[in-house]
């Protein structure tokens, strides 16, 4: 176990500054300037050779690469160029509110299609079954720029129960979970109903109730359980998925959240903003994945994190 | 139904309890904005945003009325006894925000500290004349320039800042500032909301509306849905054409309109071996029908345009060269730049690389006049480019076609910085490096005089010289929208988007919430 949490912490130090190289380079090597965007087009050449002199975007660009590599080793991220204010902070401010919305998304997601990818598989082919399937290949189909207004018009202006957008406390924030969360529910209840199809044909199933367990017990108990893996193994992949969808919800809800900064920072070409977003998405889902793996074990013990003999 | 039942019976409370929606009260006006100000330090402020709302909070010695004129605001006058000297002679008894008098001495603040190259201002440009400036009295603020410059007085809307801060760092007070304007800052929710509070002490007389709230919604379907719910109050340029007819059905709603300067245009490469030929950039101009896109596409809300500065403009000339939809002119034109374009449709005889932005609506203008182009024989391919790098290549020349919009212009020096050979980028925005030393020479005199008749005589005459050599295709002016709830009264929208109309708003009284 610890050999492996070892090792997975090499990986993630790996995933680290490999993502952090690439960012690094791709947003130098967009076209655009940070410079011109600040000082406009009127300002004189020598104004912007003193601003990107004091950005530290005159060196060459290995030595700023340098420059952001041994900043990120000591845990500095640098000064965003938009809102002159440490990148580290300025993210911090915004994680709560993503985390908040992702985390409501998930539990909305996780209510929703369980129960239902567990009725249709108990009883598959009934008009449940279809009817569950149905709205939720809708659910996978409908992009959130879509539903998310569908549900402003409906809960926030024919019913007038929510408001429309912002973030002020639980009300607001039930539109964009649902909206966030609808696409995660619907892959994860057909995850769930074939799983759980699989599973409830094995022999087990039969012997739990040819020793006369209650029906519930059998389902909950021994074929969910067995279940399981996959549908983890999907929710911890989807979870990635949410961080980069939670862009346009966070746009549509005028959420607070790192999606929208992250969006910002690269229409601003902010360059230190930009690359620590990105970071901390990417840590962020490498982390969930260990997550789902250390949950795996406790799922099914025989899974078991130890080097081979 | 039995389970429906029990579904909405759970929700219910929650809906009491959040009240559904938190509407603005008889004293406080909601406005949406599409985007989070960067800044609200005036001297800082670079994109449009952040200077509508700073300057509400910081006036300036002058400031422009809704005609684009330029009207004493904390100065009670000026004077210009050449085109080197402005004098302004500061009003009596104004104060800060903070309570702090307003001094001769804060102005020169505001103008060096910009001219710092430490402040990284976007304004130095502006500024940048200015040799020294002289406080003989407290009320009378005197700037000797380097040389004649007549556009100096634009400059002189700069929103005036107390002098050190008032003793707040730059970080700080870029974020919570101090002006003397009509508008005090009270708080800035990051990425959510700014709330300012209606300051007494305006001496051009207090707002009626005691609260002001911008609410930042950089969703186009939001802001208008924020709008029907009554969530939200007002919503100016914001509103994409096809929406307003939406809006216009709503009894709750009230859509006032009004021409304005906003200048969208084609640029032209005139570096380009095709597009230096006049007779090619006259031909693409008269084959562009822009009374048809203006009805289509921009749902009426745009007035064909004849140049850069709008007719309200005090310098417009209205008596140019235009160019009327001809598509046979067109190909005429073509043939004698000696182009054998068939009077037919036919396969093309050369292409253009045309450029824009993502915006949906630019989009669909640059297809428009992509088709135009194909039927007079040019092959016009569109690329749509995420703004920072459409923007970029269009700074360094690398394109051949691309459109964008000039927003706010009031001053008609602007002809320089779009057209002076001085004022290749990356010195300013003559982005399709159109020479001219004949129009050089006006604009440069131009700027020398200070009396506005004659000053006009040369832009009169600079107007002219562009129309008929074509480094742009003038398109349109777009009209200026707001829409605003029922109970907003006496708010008259502002040219380019700004605010000005914001202090002689007023709210229906008793007519809170419908």
């Amino acid at each position: 176990m610890k050999a492996f949490l070892a090792r997975r912490l090499v990986f993630l130090l790996f995933v680290t500054f490999a993502v952090s190289t690439l960012v690094f380079f791709f947003i130098h090597l967009i076209p655009g300037d940070p410079v011109e965007i600040m000082l406009g087009e009127t300002a004189q050449p020598s104004d912007r050779a003193a601003l990107r002199a004091a950005l530290g975007l005159d060196r060459p660009l290995a030595a700023q690469y340098g420059h952001f590599l041994s900043g990120l080793v000591h845990g500095d991220l640098g000064t965003s160029i938009r809102y002159h204010a440490p990148v580290t902070e300025t993210i911090l401010s915004r994680l709560p509110a993503t985390a908040e919305l992702a985390g409501a998304a998930i539990l909305i997601a996780i209510l929703i299609a369980i129960p239902a990818g567990i009725l249709s598989a108990v009883r598959p082919n009934t008009g449940f079954d279809h009817a569950a399937m149905f709205v939720s290949l809708l659910g996978v189909s409908m992009p959130t720029f879509w539903l998310g207004p569908l549900l402003i018009l409906l809960f926030a202006i024919r019913l007038d129960w929510l408001p429309v957008s912002g973030r002020s406390g639980l009300s607001s924030l039930v539109l964009p979970a649902l909206t966030l969360g609808a696409a995660l529910a619907a892959i994860l209840s057909r995850m769930t109903r074939s799983a759980m199809l699989e599973v409830i044909h094995e022999e087990y199933i039969t012997a739990g109730r040819a020793k006369g367990l209650p029906e519930p017990l059998v389902i909950l108990k021994h074929a969910l359980r067995n279940a399981l893996i996959p549908i983890v193994t999907v929710l911890g992949l989807q979870i990635g998925a949410l961080l980069s969808g939670a862009v346009i919800t966070e746009k549509v809800f005028a959420w607070p959240g790192i999606g929208r900064l992250l969006v910002d920072g690269i229409e601003a070409r902010d360059y230190p903003l930009v690359q620590g977003c990105v970071l901390t998405i990417s840590v962020t889902y490498v982390l969930v994945n260990l997550a789902t793996d250390l949950l795996y074990a406790a799922i099914d013990p025989r899974i078991r994190f130890e080097e081979s003999p | 139904m039995k389970r429906h039942v029990l579904l909405l019976s759970a929700m219910l409370p929650f809906a009491a309890a959040c009240g559904g929606s938190p509407r603005p009260d008889a004293r406080t006006i909601v406005v949406a904005i599409e985007q989070e100000p960067t800044t609200l330090d005036p001297r800082l402020a670079a994109d449009a945003y952040s200077a509508r709302v700073s300057s509400l909070i910081a006036a300036g010695l002058l400031r422009t009325d809704r005609d684009g004129r330029l009207v004493p605001d904390l100065a009670s006058r000026y004077e210009t006894p050449d085109a080197r000297t402005f004098v302004f002679h500061l009003r009596d008894g104004v104060r800060f925000h903070d309570g702090r008098p307003l001094t001769a001495a804060d102005v020169a603040f505001t103008v060096k500290s910009i001219l710092d190259p430490a402040t990284q201002s976007p304004k130095q440009g502006a500024f940048r004349e200015v040799s020294r400036i002289d406080t003989p009295d407290p009320h009378t603020v005197i700037f000797r320039l380097s040389r004649p410059f007549a556009p100096f007085l634009t400059a002189a809307t700069i929103g005036i800042v107390p002098a050190n801060l008032g003793g707040r760092k730059a970080d700080a007070f870029a974020r919570a500032p101090v002006g003397c304007g009509p508008y005090r800052f009270r708080a800035w929710e990051t990425n959510s909301r700014i709330l300012l509070d209606a300051y007494e002490g305006y001496p051009g007389g207090a707002p009626k509306i005691p609260h002001a709230i911008f609410k930042i919604l950089p969703n186009d379907t939001t802001r208008m849905l924020e709008l029907r719910k009554g969530s939200v109050d007002l919503v100016q340029n914001a509103i994409p054409a096809y929406a307003v007819k939406f809006l216009e059905k709503d009894p709750q709603i009230r859509v006032v309109s009004r021409p304005g300067i906003n200048f969208s245009y084609l640029g032209f490469n005139l570096e380009d071996p095709i597009l230096s030929r006049r007779e090619v950039r006259a031909a693409i101009a008269h084959a562009i029908d822009r009374d048809a896109i203006i009805r289509h596409i921009l749902e009426g809300l745009a007035v064909s345009a004849t140049g850069i500065l709008a007719p309200t403009n005090w310098a417009y000339a209205a008596d140019v060269e235009t160019y009327d939809y001809d598509p046979a002119k067109s190909r005429a034109l073509l043939r004698a730049a000696g182009f054998p374009v068939p009077d037919k449709p036919g396969p093309p005889i050369f292409s253009l690389s045309y450029k824009t932005s993502t915006n949906k609506e630019r989009i669909a203008i640059g297809e428009a006049i992509a088709q135009s182009l194909r039927e007079i024989g040019i092959d016009a391919r569109l690329r749509s480019l995420e703004f920072g790098t459409f923007f970029s290549d269009v700074r360094r020349g690398n394109f051949q076609l691309y459109s964008l919009t000039w927003t706010g212009v009031t001053d008609p020096d602007i002809l320089y910085t779009a057209f002076h050979s001085a004022s290749v980028p990356p010195e300013g925005a003559n982005r399709g490096r159109y020479r001219n030393p004949r129009l050089d020479a006006i604009l440069d005199r131009a700027r020398t005089i200070t009396g506005e008749a004659e000053r006009r005589k040369l832009y009169v005459e600079a107007q002219k010289i562009l129309a008929h050599d074509l480094p742009y295709v003038p398109l349109w002016y777009g009209t200026d929208v707001a829409a605003m709830r029922r109970r907003i009264e006496n708010y008259e929208p502002w040219p380019s988007g700004d605010f000005g109309g914001l202090p002689g708003a007023t709210i229906r009284s008793g007519g809170a919430a419908p």
